[in-house]
């Protein structure tokens, strides 16, 4: 409790997470959201790389991943460093490697693509496997200067697989507001300096339904609930929004205040947004602050 | 001028009210001389807890009856200084034996002029009844003041008269000596008490009409004095001398009533110093109230002292947490008059949770302690409430930042035919209160809110018998709000309430047995939101009871029980769970638990103390047995062995040597409610000698090495258990409170570790409050007008900490998976080093006293790292700091009826 007071009482400076102050993965989208063994994955991903610098991205995927990502032979990973001086032969013969490994993509250069093996759901029952399981997606971000702390991000990301009829599919942000002015998709945002806006964003469309049997048997219908993140390098963002929608009101939607950064610039907004089932979409605003 | 010697004893007004012979005039007095004994000149303090001859485990419970002075003998008054008019008071400590002989003499405060040999000579001679506890007569120490005065020119017309019950012989004429002309009472202010045997004069001029001495009920009367104008001045060297002018009629009995002043009231209560029966354990630290109230950071709670003692390490910010050589927090036990409570303090542990007024002492037992005691691999803490009642009824009122607390303690019945001894109190918090206003704007609030209740009876005519009640319990609730704008957040709720019932009496002259039920109920409630919500409730009804056979004095066996029968209820609502932990996308459901499950720990043990040298106490080998068990009635029972022993050695005067181990079992917290019975094992070991350098400074250097096997980990089962180790070294330098000076320096050098993988002989990490090095000086000092000023110094070593660089961001879960840089626990905070201060002033008015404190936290605003907290990806990291400086203030009221 004393720790709570403390807590409450000093002043801790350390970094926030919506604050894009650093080499960042925000989001990874697959889709299908929720494919099936022998499906095509693709994936598209949010990243926040500071000042431009130049950045690669190396994928990995895999069924039967731990809580620290996919097991592979490390040494594997060796040829990477000397890529650019070997020939195409040589180059063919690291990634070969490399995808029998289980890299699905290298950036930029490779687009990260994934089929899903067959054999993904071996072993479950039928009634398991229209329940599906979890492949894991690891991802590893790097500026040019990696040696230098924070520029590298190890990523996670759990792809639901499965044999459902009605497989999860992602949600899309549809409309993103500011002040009640909304945005259209790809127009920046031109901010005073210092000055609290209030943000909203929706996805499109009504939240999914989908069946479930508990543990117990019982089946029943259950729908999704979002969650959202929101981040900025212009600005801080947090705090009691004047228009508070809820979520019962809107579940489809999200506000949070942003205050824009005192110094002028220029910079972005994300709001990305995650259905709890693997689906995730993301809206971003370019903004200048003045 | 007519200047005679006159020489007054200073003795304590408890030993002078059983004294009841001191001499009205020394045979050697020269013929003119009128000398005024005046045995009922108190000391300047009564007799004061300093370390005891005994082993450094400390004193044990109040004195059931204070030494008296039997034999006073008169020391002859310095020639040259009586020669040079020089007066001088002689500050001695005695050594008082179990028969009441003087063993040892020593000046505490000098005062030159021959008076310091004089007075030590006479008191060689002293005889005292001995002091006695519930063993019987034991040897004490007790401060003494030998005072030399001279004695005021007498009128020489006057001849000597008949003196009143109680006078001495003054000079006075036959015709008024016949009449009684002033009669009075002498009384104590804010005690009201009477005061006995203090010195009494009537003057007129410089000339001495009379004296008297007043009497058990502070009656005194003076005949034979003149008719007019007269100066009354009534002493005693405890108090303020007070002057009255007086008028005395023809025929007349002038009345007066008289309030005196102590010079002090500090100390006031704490019985002398004793050693008295050796106790089962080794090391057993028992702690005097008036001394350990006046603890800085303790802000007046006797119980928040022992984390100023060896053994025990500093809690984390100021929590009270009892970590004891090295064991975790939750294995070691605190009862209350030997009944098990839950909490030892109140939410955010300002304060324990009985009114310090109830408590008259604490045993600190950090390890290898008595088979009486179990269910604990840790160390115990037992707090025992007070047996003794005051005449007059006494109420006290305390408040500071913290809480209010009144409290009223007497007896009931017929004045010296009372029937029962009270004791009743509460308390309240508002800290709530005051933290709402300060934090309204916070988005971070927390706020903890206590009170609690104690109501304790005692029979005082039950001859033999002894028999009490004690009602008490408390209830805590913490409010925490991480957001101003839904308030009310997170909520937990404690209470607990006991009853607890006393029965001993002597069954016959060598056998004595004792039976103590107690009821109770604990209730936990946790909120999060409208998330989680925990409900635990637990009815338990607790027996001990022990048969003690003392066939001799070398001898005495106890055996008995200490069980325990109860019941959890459990009601656990969680709103999502995933179904598979593992996976990130799992599903949830909700988790409810509605269940109950009956626990009954019958516990049974036996005791045995040997004393086989002819002086008892000073071998001493104890030796018990404890089963402990489990009984449910889904599972098998099961029993396991605690043998346990320990021994004590006086090796020479003043040098003991002690030695103990043992293994203790208990049920793992969590066993209780949740998953298969089993036990928790210790094996505590420790060696030691203390040392007693003077009456007041003792010394006591303990090593000791505990091993824990095995440890639940989680909710553990047999299968998911560590093991854990804990040794080191503790020594304590103690100068207990004589005249204004109390203080002592502890030291603890320890080393705790843990092993999750037990195969694993490298898998050992810090545990985490290992703290190597433990320093803390504390010092407390009497100062004029009733102020007193102490202080606490302490280094700690920094806890350890697992250092991170970097982590692994769970997209799905939206937190980052710390990569730790170095091995569990291998980097430690910087040292903590903090100052407190505690400053109080006494007034002292007729019916009442007030006190006034302030109690000063970290004092010199130090840092004192608390935890290490990261962002969010790990790749930063701040330091969270202990209290800032913390003032608590508030005020005593303490009215005598």
């Amino acid at each position: 409790m004393t720790l709570l007071l403390l807590l409450g009482c000093q002043s801790i400076d350390l970094s926030d997470e919506w604050d894009l102050d650093r080499l960042r993965l925000l989001a990874i989208r697959a889709e299908p959201a929720e494919p099936r063994p022998g499906d095509s994955v693709t994936f598209t991903s949010l990243g926040y790389v500071p000042g431009g610098a130049a950045w690669t991205s190396v994928w990995f995927a895999c069924v039967a991943g731990t809580d620290l990502g996919c097991s592979f032979d490390p040494s594997v990973l060796d040829g990477l460093d000397d890529l650019a001086s070997m020939t195409p032969e040589e180059q063919a013969e690291v990634f070969a490697a490399l995808q029998a490994a289980g890299l699905i993509g290298f950036e930029p250069g490779l687009a990260p693509a994934w089929t899903v093996p067959e054999d993904a759901l071996a072993g479950l029952t039928e009634a398991e496997s229209l329940e599906g399981t979890s492949a894991t997606v690891q991802v590893t971000l790097t500026t040019a200067a990696a040696e230098e702390e924070g520029d590298t991000e190890l990523v996670l990301r759990a792809i639901p697989i499965s044999l459902a009829p009605t497989p999860n599919q992602n949600p899309d942000v549809s409309a993103f507001e500011i002040d009640g002015t909304a945005l259209a998709a790809g127009v920046a945002f031109t901010a005073e300096a210092g000055r609290a806006y209030d943000l909203k964003a929706t996805i499109a469309g009504e939240l999914e339904e989908y069946a479930y049997v508990s543990t117990e048997g019982v089946e029943e219908t259950r729908t999704e609930e979002l969650s959202w993140r929101w981040y900025t390098d212009m600005g801080t963002l947090g705090g009691a929004v004047d228009v508070d929608l809820g979520e019962d009101e809107e579940p489809t939607s999200d506000t949070i205040a942003w205050t824009a950064s005192e110094e002028g610039g220029t910079g972005v907004l994300h709001a990305v947004v995650l259905d709890g089932r693997g689906g995730m979409a993301w809206w971003s605003v370019a903004v200048t602050v003045e | 001028m007519l200047v005679a010697p006159l020489i007054v004893a200073l003795v304590a007004s408890a030993f002078a009210q059983d004294a009841p012979a001191v001499p009205t005039a020394p045979p050697t007095a020269p013929p003119d001389a009128a000398f005024v004994p005046a045995p009922a000149q108190a000391p300047v303090e009564a007799p004061t807890e300093v370390p005891t001859a005994a082993p450094a485990e400390g004193e044990l419970p109040p004195l059931l009856k204070d030494p008296a002075l039997v034999d006073f003998v008169q020391a002859p008054f310095p020639p040259a200084a009586e020669a040079a008019g020089i007066e001088g008071t002689v500050r001695l400590l005695l050594e008082i034996d179990a028969t009441g002989a003087v063993t040892s003499v020593e000046v505490i405060t000098p005062a030159g002029n021959g008076f310091d040999e004089a007075a030590v000579e006479a008191a060689r001679q002293f005889k005292f009844s001995p002091a006695e506890d519930a063993t019987g007569p034991v040897p004490v120490a007790v401060e003494f003041d030998y005072g030399f005065t001279l004695a005021p020119a007498l009128a020489p017309a006057l001849d000597p008269a008949p003196a009143a019950p109680g006078d001495v012989p003054v000079g006075g004429t036959a015709e008024v000596a016949a009449a009684v002309a002033i009669e009075g009472t002498l009384r104590e202010m804010a005690t009201r008490a009477p005061i006995p045997g203090a010195a009494v004069q009537v003057k007129r001029g410089d000339v001495m009409l009379a004296t008297a001495t007043t009497d058990a009920e502070g009656r005194f009367s003076l005949a034979g004095i003149d008719p007019g104008e007269v100066t009354l001045t009534a002493f005693t060297t405890e108090h303020q001398k007070d002057v009255v002018e007086l008028t005395v009629v023809a025929g007349e009995v002038t009345e007066v009533a008289i309030w005196l002043r102590r010079l002090t009231y500090r100390g006031a209560g704490v019985v002398g110093l004793y050693e008295k029966e050796r106790p089962p354990e080794v090391t057993r630290r028992t702690l005097t109230m008036a001394e350990v109230r006046r603890v800085p950071g303790t802000f007046g709670d006797p119980v928040r002292v022992i984390q100023s003692l060896p053994g025990a390490a500093r809690a984390p910010f100021g929590t009270g947490l009892l970590v004891l050589r090295g064991a975790n927090p939750e294995d070691s036990n605190v009862y209350v008059d030997g009944v098990e409570v839950p909490l030892v303090y109140h939410l955010g542990g300002f304060r324990s949770i009985l009114n310090p007024d109830l408590i008259s002492d604490v045993d600190y037992l950090p390890g290898t302690y008595s088979a009486r005691y179990g269910r604990s691999t840790g160390g115990v803490i037992n707090v025992s409430t007070t047996t003794e009642y005051p005449d007059q009824t006494k109420l006290v009122w305390r408040t500071d930042v913290l809480d209010t607390g009144v409290f009223a303690t007497g007896k009931l019945g017929k004045k010296g035919k009372e029937k029962v001894g009270f004791s009743v109190g509460a308390r309240r918090s508002y800290i709530d209160a005051i933290l709402g206003a300060v934090l309204a704007n916070q988005e971070f609030y927390a706020a903890p809110r206590w009170f609690d209740y104690q109501l304790k009876l005692q029979a005082l005519d039950v001859g033999d018998n002894e028999l009490s009640a004690l009602l008490f319990g408390f209830q805590d609730d913490l409010i925490v709000r991480t957001d101003k704008d839904s308030p009310d957040q997170i909520g937990v709720h404690y209470s607990t309430h006991r009853l607890v019932l006393r029965w001993a009496r002597p069954l016959s002259e060598t056998v004595k047995f004792q039976l103590q039920p107690a009821f109770g109920i604990d209730g936990t409630r946790v909120g999060f939101g409208s998330d989680i919500g925990i409900e635990l409730d637990a009815l338990r009804i607790d027996l001990r009871g022990e048969l003690r056979w003392t066939p001799s004095e070398a001898l005495s066996v106890a055996a008995g029980l200490d069980s325990e029968l109860a019941r959890y209820d459990l009601n656990v609502y969680v709103a999502g769970v995933p179904v598979d932990g593992e996976d990130p996308l799992s599903e949830e459901e909700p988790l409810t638990i509605d269940g109950g499950r009956w626990n009954a720990y019958p516990d049974p043990f036996v005791e045995a103390q040997l004393r086989p040298l002819k002086d008892r106490d000073r071998l001493l080998f104890v030796g018990g047995f404890r089963l402990d068990g489990i009984i449910r009635d889904d599972e098998p029972v099961q029993f396991v062995p605690d043998p346990r022993f320990a021994t004590r050695f006086e090796v020479f005067d003043g040098g003991t040597l002690k030695a103990g181990t043992g293994l203790y079992h208990q049920p793992p917290q969590n066993a209780q409610l949740i998953g298969d019975a089993f036990f928790e094992r210790a094996w505590g070991n420790e060696l030691g000698w203390e040392q007693r350098f003077s009456p007041a400074i003792t010394a006591d250097v303990t090593g000791f090495y505990r091993w824990m096997d095995p440890l639940a980990l989680g909710f553990g089962g047999e299968g998911d258990t560590g093991v854990g180790r804990a040794y080191g070294l503790e020594v304590m330098v103690r100068h207990a409170r004589v005249d204004k000076f109390f203080g002592w320096i502890s030291y603890t050098l320890s080393k705790s570790e843990r092993n999750d993988t037990p195969s694993d002989p490298e898998g050992w990490y810090p545990f985490d409050f290992d703290q190597t090095h433990i320093l803390t000086g504390v010092a407390g000092y009497r100062l004029p007008l009733d102020f007193e000023v102490s202080a606490r110094v302490q280094y700690v070593t920094g806890n350890p900490y697992t250092p991170y660089d970097g982590g692994l961001y769970l997209m799905d879960e939206g937190s980052y998976l710390g990569f730790p840089s170095a091995d569990t626990n291998s980097a430690r905070l910087s040292p903590y080093y903090a100052a407190d201060l505690r400053v109080s002033r006494l007034f002292t008015f007729k019916h009442w006293q007030l006190e006034l404190f302030a109690d000063v936290l970290n004092v010199i605003h130090g840092d004192n790292p608390e935890f290490q907290l990261y962002n969010y990806d790990y790749t930063e990291s701040a330091t969270v700091n202990g209290l800032p400086l913390v003032p608590s203030v508030g005020f005593q009221v303490e009215v005598n009826l």
